[in-house]
């Protein structure tokens, strides 16, 4: 069982590392070598959003809001073949009502440190010809299946991480090497909470800190192995570092490898994204410890744009095993997710349509989409996200969302979820996003 | 019949002529380097159809911006970033850009816009200078977007 960590606390020790790395990437600036042809710039972005949740049970609905701003400042300089970029991002998130599973903090604001540091890129004399790069300070951390780490409804869409990353391109080849430590990001902002407790510890306000934790990633993808379709292969690993003296604190490690190809499949128009990933989690914990599985396999039909743009059929099997643990963040379907942990042992039915139209003003979007799934739990198991299994049924659920896109960058989406198992329940949610 | 021919004669040596044009500010685009904004201007113009291509040597800043285009801030023989010359691209195609360049018309949002159309390559910065030949082979690019989405 992992307690708060109380020996560093407050906004200030989150964005310690933060103002000394400003400090650094303006020396930096200051005294880098000026050799060969000189081009420097500078870039920003933001993203300001707005979502908001209502859920329901049938007793009343429990509402939660978010509103976050993102930013990101970039100083870059090339010399000679080589590009240098400092980058400094951060955000900030206001959550006036906090009932229910989408704000998971139990704090009303949070200002955090995003994506900084350095990153150097040896640009490539001739396009297809070998580029190479490497960032050092907060890095984001990604995987080819976009399941592990990547949440774009997050409050943070990307998993951040303190360390470095190593990136090679040749041709078709692409390979990945990144290593960081969570345990100087802001606890709100990190995914990667392998066991129930760091989900309660959410709500504490001892710590603010995540749970010091090293994770690193390698990938290999190839882009038209055979057939055309690309392939790749990801290792991920991560160690507890947790020294201190609580007797319930049982470090944990977990390594997963994952395989995934997609690509164009027998028929015109008829594509596949086949992956799967096996975890193995080690710890003297035995309700942790054990093999976990995850299996996705979609099928996408893309149809001559009239009505709709396309079908898929999705299956989903996640298993971890007897512990339900170490695939906290991967399964589970909408309305389930909104109700406290997600599911991790289900199978999962989806079918599944969308459709892009064009609407005034000129270039503006309507995507609507739905979504019908059946939801099926092998063990039988009851979890805590609410659904009571009878024997191997779940549930099911539909997922009707439409969004509005009068120009890129500025989104309004509507979403709701509808789950019919034993009880009904329900989500809606509503968003609105600006980028700059 | 008569009539005819002259007319056929005439429109086969006036695409003559403006085939030889274009090889002239092509050739001519080509060998430059660094490239310059009026020569920008002047390349792209002559891409769109702004102007003939026989005449876009007499298209002066004064007379692009006269016909409502922004110019960046530079003297019109300074070397051209690919920033500003991704923002003269959009102005002459008439490209509808993201929120940040209806907003904020600047030749970082210009050029992001098409790096995100796949234009620019992700390492290219927008501060950095192109050679004549890097310009026409861009320009040869869009103009190929152009068209398939024409099509």
């Amino acid at each position: 069982m992992k307690t708060p960590r109380n020996d560093r606390s407050g906004p200030i020790a989150a964005l310690r590392g933060h103002i000394t790395l400003a400090l650094i990437i303006c020396l930096a600036w200051v005294t880098a070598p000026r050799v060969g042809a000189q081009y420097a710039g500078i870039d920003w972005g933001l993203t300001l959003r707005h979502q908001s949740t209502s859920l329901g049970e049938g007793e009343g609905a429990a509402l939660a809001s978010v509103d976050s701003l993102r930013l990101f400042g970039e100083v870059y300089q090339r010399a000679g073949r080589l590009n240098l970029t400092y980058r400094i991002g951060g955000g900030f998130t206001y959550s006036a009502q906090q009932d229910n599973a989408f704000t998971d903090t139990g704090r009303e604001t949070i200002v955090y440190a995003g994506r900084s540091g350095f990153e150097l890129l040896r640009v490539p004399e001739i396009a297809d010809r070998a580029w190479l790069g490497a960032e050092i300070g907060r890095i984001a951390l990604s995987d080819p299946f976009g399941v592990l780490f990547a949440d774009p409804q997050a409050r943070e869409p990307q998993q951040l991480a303190d360390g470095l990353a190593l990136n090679l391109r040749r041709r078709r080849l692409f390979t990945s090497l990144s290593a960081g430590y969570l345990g100087w990001l802001d606890k709100s902002v990190n995914r990667v909470r392998m066991t129930v407790s760091e989900q309660i510890d959410l709500r504490e306000e001892g710590s603010w800190l995540a749970q010091p934790r090293g994770v690193a990633v390698a990938r290999v993808e190839v882009d038209d192995l055979w057939g055309r379709q690309d392939a790749g292969l990801l290792l991920v690993a991560q160690q507890d570092f947790d020294d201190n003296d609580d007797p319930f604190d049982v470090p944990l490690s977990s390594y997963y490898s994952g395989l995934f190809v997609r690509g164009p499949f027998l028929a015109q128009g008829l594509d596949h994204e086949t992956m799967s990933i096996l975890a193995y989690s080690a710890t003297d914990d035995t309700e942790l410890a054990g093999v976990s599985l995850l299996i996705r396999n979609q099928f996408t039909y893309a149809l001559p744009p009239v009505w709709i743009d396309g079908v898929r059929f999705a299956f989903e099997f996640a298993s971890g095993g007897e512990s339900l643990a170490p695939f906290p963040a991967l399964a589970g379907p909408d309305v389930s997710v909104a109700f406290a942990e997600p599911l991790s042992d289900v199978v999962v039915f989806e079918l599944g349509t969308d459709a892009s139209y064009a609407v005034p003003p000129a270039a503006a979007t309507v995507r609507p989409d739905l979504a019908l799934r059946l939801l099926l739990v092998p063990s039988g198991t009851t979890t805590s996200t609410g659904i009571e299994t009878d024997g191997t049924f779940g549930g099911f659920e539909i997922t009707p969302s439409v969004t509005y896109r009068p120009i890129r960058g500025l989104d309004v989406a509507a979403r709701a979820g509808f789950l019919f198992g034993e009880t009904q329940r329900n989500v809606v949610r509503f968003e609105g996003r600006l980028a700059l | 019949m008569r009539n005819l021919i002259r007319i056929t004669l005439l429109f086969m040596c006036g695409t003559a002529l403006i085939a030889a044009q274009s090889g002239e500010l092509i050739h001519t685009a080509a060998e430059q380097t660094p490239f310059t904004v009026v020569s920008s201007a002047q390349l792209i113009a002559a891409a769109v159809g702004t102007t003939l291509p026989g005449d876009a040597d007499d298209l002066s800043i004064e007379d692009v911006q006269a016909l409502g285009y922004r110019i960046p801030r530079r003297r019109p023989d300074q070397a051209v970033t690919k920033g500003q010359f991704a923002l003269l691209l959009m102005q002459f195609f008439d490209y509808r850009g993201g929120l940040r360049y209806e907003l904020l018309a600047t030749p970082t949002a210009a050029f992001r816009e098409l790096q995100d159309d796949g234009i620019f390559t992700a390492w290219e910065l927008p501060g950095e200078e192109l050679s004549g030949a890097e310009a026409l082979e861009v320009v040869s690019f869009v103009l190929q977007l152009d068209r398939a989405e024409e099509r």
